[in-house]
């Protein structure tokens, strides 16, 4: 027996599950609890240490002497046979004159609770002190917590989603109003427009002036609520991507490049140059951005330098850069008191009249929202009278060594055949000459231009410049192309040098009647990219080719002086020289192939297709000039048209048809295009002449076919 | 009060009634939303705010909203998510209720701001017992008197509450159920 009592019952006390326990490992002695759950009355002689099987200390093993070696370990017993288990201690009693140990402990409550279906226990068979009750009330409310949580959570998913889809549904809505609404609103200005060509005086010159004012106001507005719809979508699918920031900005540059030109200003990169990383970032906002930027600076400014800036500024970004860009401009810059609200929507900082004439002014807005989604700020300081630089800083986490490049506009090109010299481009349209002009330019070459046969004579006979290759349109007033053709390689020099014919017809009689010209191929109007690079890769000297995808570095000598004719067959095209098939004619007259035999009123109002390959070869930049002048200039020619067939004047009908026709395809107006084209084979057959009646459903066309190339153009220019 | 709370009066009167009426008593209430968590602790004004609610939508009084709350309580909430307290807790009404207050002093060890209400057992004659019933609280007495109902239920028992007498104390509120067993 123990020496005191006292302290038995002190252990009591303090636990509810007490044994003593003899040098030979028998349980002599039990609280009741203890006692009751081992049978203690009933069971004879039990030894405790084995009576359970304990999971812990991990290295007992069974016998007295390991227990006592595991004092001050937690002891973790259970019995199968009995649906109850332990947790405790074991003491030693030595001390107190018993020759023995003690296990004091409790219930183990997680293995009762987790391995009987009814472990009936109460709280009194756990001491105040003992944590497992509070664990097991915070277990159950945790539960319910986590319950709660993953309700919530599920909740607030959907809630998410509903948005998600109403958001998209009102920008749907939005999209399809706006160009719903733009449609036939480019029909009424369009006929305002041919109205003002009549003679209108008094009020009805007055309220056709409003009309044409308030339509085009309309239109602003319609616009603006089309970008704004565009925008979530627009950012929201601007991902993450590698991409090489030098490409980029030399991307943008060269986008702002020709209108910059146009209006006599110089275009410059500032800082230094060859990042030595590659990036990671929203490369489609960053480009919007920059873009942005410089249209607004070249937009605004008369005269001066435009510089876009790019720099690595101080920072202790461990896996990137931040980056500092900067567009200033010289232009006339932006008054103190116009600043605050330069970022608002339908802002320019310009008088009412003049920002009327520019835009809506939505450009800025959109900018600041990019910056601020790209993590920066955009800032803006302007002198009025010095200019106006746009600055902000973003971070750049630097791309994986292995990363895949987005390709850039830039770099793009780089994989696609590079050319040098000069083509003479012959075309009595100005918008074909400006066109066909950037393309051949975009390729690597010097451009001349002729808006006749005649002017094109003169100017290889003035020798001006040597010419390598000469792009020739059959149809123009004068002199034929043809006939200038003929006249062409009878000048002592010019006899080997390649013409090219530009034709919208694929006649039979055309290839023919070209090929006696001396003519080496017919590319059709429009004119698609790759059959003009096609044609070049076969008649320029390899010496004017060089291209990474056709020439290797290796094989550049060895072809100098010779045509390339290896690349020109792989691309499966033929020259009139030495095919007798019509494969090239008939890929030449590829636009307007599929459509060709149907009537205007079966093809669609709009393809999109031309615009697309279009945007890719000059940029939005440079084809939103020329639809302009081309929506400007086609107002004269339908009005004379319109003249002719009242006139009954053949030859001007042939003629216009001809050119609206041409430029009508040239931009995807599809159905328009088909119309002027019957306008004028009717024309060029020897009946009846076209009548001006025939014109009232092109107009109509027209007006469509605009709204669709406007509706496109908006979405090009936010990408 | 904690989330529990909130949740277990939400949980009866859309399981009475419907989730439309429950949106209706939200909105009576003025409580901005009721996405509660069983943990977190909330002001006491929520709950009371709910149940005056619940009893303005109901066409009750506030006391039979609470009673009918209390009896909820225990057999619904209380039975689904602490049954083995319950269990723990006593074989009988009486054995639970005095195991009540050691349990809340234990959920107090880890709800720091647990503010349980007191209770005390006596057992007279001829199943006579007297449950003294004490909180900081104002204005549950009806809710215990529900939770007796509850108890009574969950372990079989019949019980009838032969008296409620209200007590006068400095603060909170204290109050002496005289009831019968079966």
């Amino acid at each position: 027996m123990i020496k005191s009592d006292q302290f038995w019952d002190e252990l009591q006390n303090l636990f509810t599950l007490v044994g003593q326990i003899d040098r030979e490992g028998v349980l002599v002695r039990a609280s009741p609890l203890l006692a009751q759950k081992c049978q203690l009355d009933s069971a004879g002689t039990i030894q405790f240490f084995e009576h359970f099987k304990f999971k812990r200390p991990t290295a007992f093993n069974g016998s007295l002497s390991s227990a006592r070696e595991s004092k001050g370990e937690l002891f973790l017993g259970f019995s199968d046979v009995l649906g109850f288990a332990i947790r405790g201690q074991v003491i030693d009693y030595t001390e107190m004159g018993l020759d023995g140990l003690c296990f004091v402990g409790v219930p183990w409550l997680w293995w009762i609770e987790g391995n009987t279906v009814d472990g009936t226990l109460t709280m009194s068979d756990f001491p105040v002190h003992d944590v497992q009750m509070d664990q097991l009330f915070f277990m159950s409310t945790q539960q319910s917590m986590v319950e709660d949580l993953q309700a919530l959570n599920a909740q607030l998913k959907s809630a998410k989603q509903d948005v998600e889809r109403a958001n998209e549904a009102r920008q749907k809505y939005f999209h399809h109003v706006s160009h719903e609404m733009r449609t036939p609103l480019n029909g009424v200005i369009s006929a305002l427009s041919l109205m003002s060509d009549f003679k209108l005086d008094g009020k009805l010159l007055e309220y056709s002036q409003l009309a044409s004012k308030s339509a085009d106001r309309l239109l602003e507005v319609i616009n603006f609520t089309l970008e704004t719809a565009s925008l979530e979508s627009h950012m929201k699918e601007a991902e993450i991507s590698a991409f090489c920031l030098d490409d980029l900005i030399e991307e943008c540059l060269m986008l702002a490049r020709s209108r910059s030109l146009e209006k006599g200003l110089e275009l410059r990169r500032s800082g230094k140059r060859g990042f030595s990383k590659n990036y990671m970032g929203r490369l489609k906002l960053l480009r919007q951005v920059l873009g942005n930027l410089l249209s607004n600076a070249v937009k605004f400014s008369q005269s001066g330098t435009i510089t876009l800036g790019a720099s690595k500024v101080e920072s202790n970004l461990p896996q990137g850069d931040i980056i500092e860009f900067s567009v200033s401009d010289q232009g006339p810059g932006i008054p103190a008191d116009a600043i605050d609200k330069l970022f608002e929507p339908f802002t320019t900082g310009l008088s009412l009249e003049t920002q009327h004439s520019q835009g809506t002014g939505l450009g800025l807005s959109i900018v600041e929202r990019f910056v601020d989604a790209l993590g920066g700020t955009i800032s803006v300081e302007s002198s009025v009278g010095e200019g106006t630089i746009f600055c902000f800083n973003i971070p750049l986490s630097f791309a994986p060594e292995n990363a895949v490049l987005e390709s850039t506009r830039v770099a793009v090109r780089e994989d696609t055949p590079k050319f040098s010299g000069t083509v003479l481009l012959v075309d009595d349209h100005k918008i074909n000459l400006q066109l066909n002009g950037k393309v051949l330019e975009s390729m690597g070459f010097d451009v001349a231009i002729a808006d006749s046969g005649e002017a094109a004579i003169a100017h290889i006979e003035s020798k001006a410049e040597a010419v390598d290759l000469i792009l020739m349109d059959l149809d123009m007033p004068g002199l034929s192309g043809f006939d200038a053709t003929q006249r062409i390689l009878e000048i002592s020099g010019m006899e080997d040098v390649p013409i090219l014919a530009l034709t919208a017809h694929n006649g039979g009689s055309d290839r023919r009647q070209a090929e006696q010209a001396g003519m080496r191929e017919m590319l059709g109007k429009p004119m698609l990219v790759e059959d003009l690079r096609t044609a070049l890769l076969a008649h320029l000297p390899a010496t004017l080719v060089a291209s990474k995808a056709c020439l290797g570095s290796e094989a550049t000598d060895s072809l100098k002086g010779d045509r390339v004719e290896d690349c020109a067959s792989s691309t499966d095209a033929g020259s009139m020289d030495e095919k007798e098939g019509h494969s090239m004619i008939e890929k030449s007259q590829a636009p307007a192939g599929s459509d060709d035999n149907k009537a205007p009123e079966d093809v669609h109002v709009f393809d999109r297709k031309p615009i697309d390959r279009l945007v890719l070869e000059v940029g939005i930049v440079v084809l939103e000039t020329l639809v302009d002048k081309f929506l400007g200039e086609s107002t004269d020619r339908w009005e004379r048209l319109r003249k002719a067939m009242a006139d009954e004047e053949r030859n001007i009908i042939i003629r216009e048809a001809h050119t609206l026709g041409s430029a009508c395809l040239t931009f995807g107006l599809a159905a328009a295009g088909r119309s002027f084209r019957r306008i004028e084979a009717s024309a060029l057959a020897d009946g009846m002449l076209p009548t001006a009646e025939q014109l009232s459903p092109i107009s109509e066309q027209l007006g469509l076919g605009i709204g669709e190339l406007q509706t496109l153009l908006s979405e090009q220019r936010l990408q | 009060m904690y989330g529990v709370i909130n949740k277990s009066l939400r949980d009866m009167v859309v399981e009475q009634f419907g989730e439309g009426k429950w949106q209706e008593v939200l909105l009576r209430s003025g409580v901005p939303d009721d996405s509660f968590l069983a943990m977190q602790s909330y002001d006491d004004d929520v709950t009371y705010s709910l149940a005056q609610a619940c009893a303005d939508e109901m066409e009750i009084d506030l006391s039979d909203a609470l009673r009918a709350f209390g009896v909820h309580w225990v057999e619904n909430t209380v039975a689904r998510q602490y049954e083995s307290l319950l269990r723990a807790a006593g074989s009988d009404m009486l054995e639970f209720l005095s195991n009540l207050n050691n349990l809340h002093d234990r959920i107090s060890s880890t709800f720091l701001n647990y503010r349980p209400p007191n209770f005390k057992v006596k057992e007279g004659e001829g199943n006579h017992v007297e449950i003294l019933y004490l909180s900081e609280r104002l204005g549950l007495t009806p809710f215990v008197e529900g939770l007796l109902q509850g108890l009574a239920q969950r372990f079989n028992q019949s019980m009838e509450i032969l008296e409620i007498e209200p007590q006068v104390v400095d603060e909170g509120e204290k109050t002496l159920f005289k009831v019968r067993m079966g």
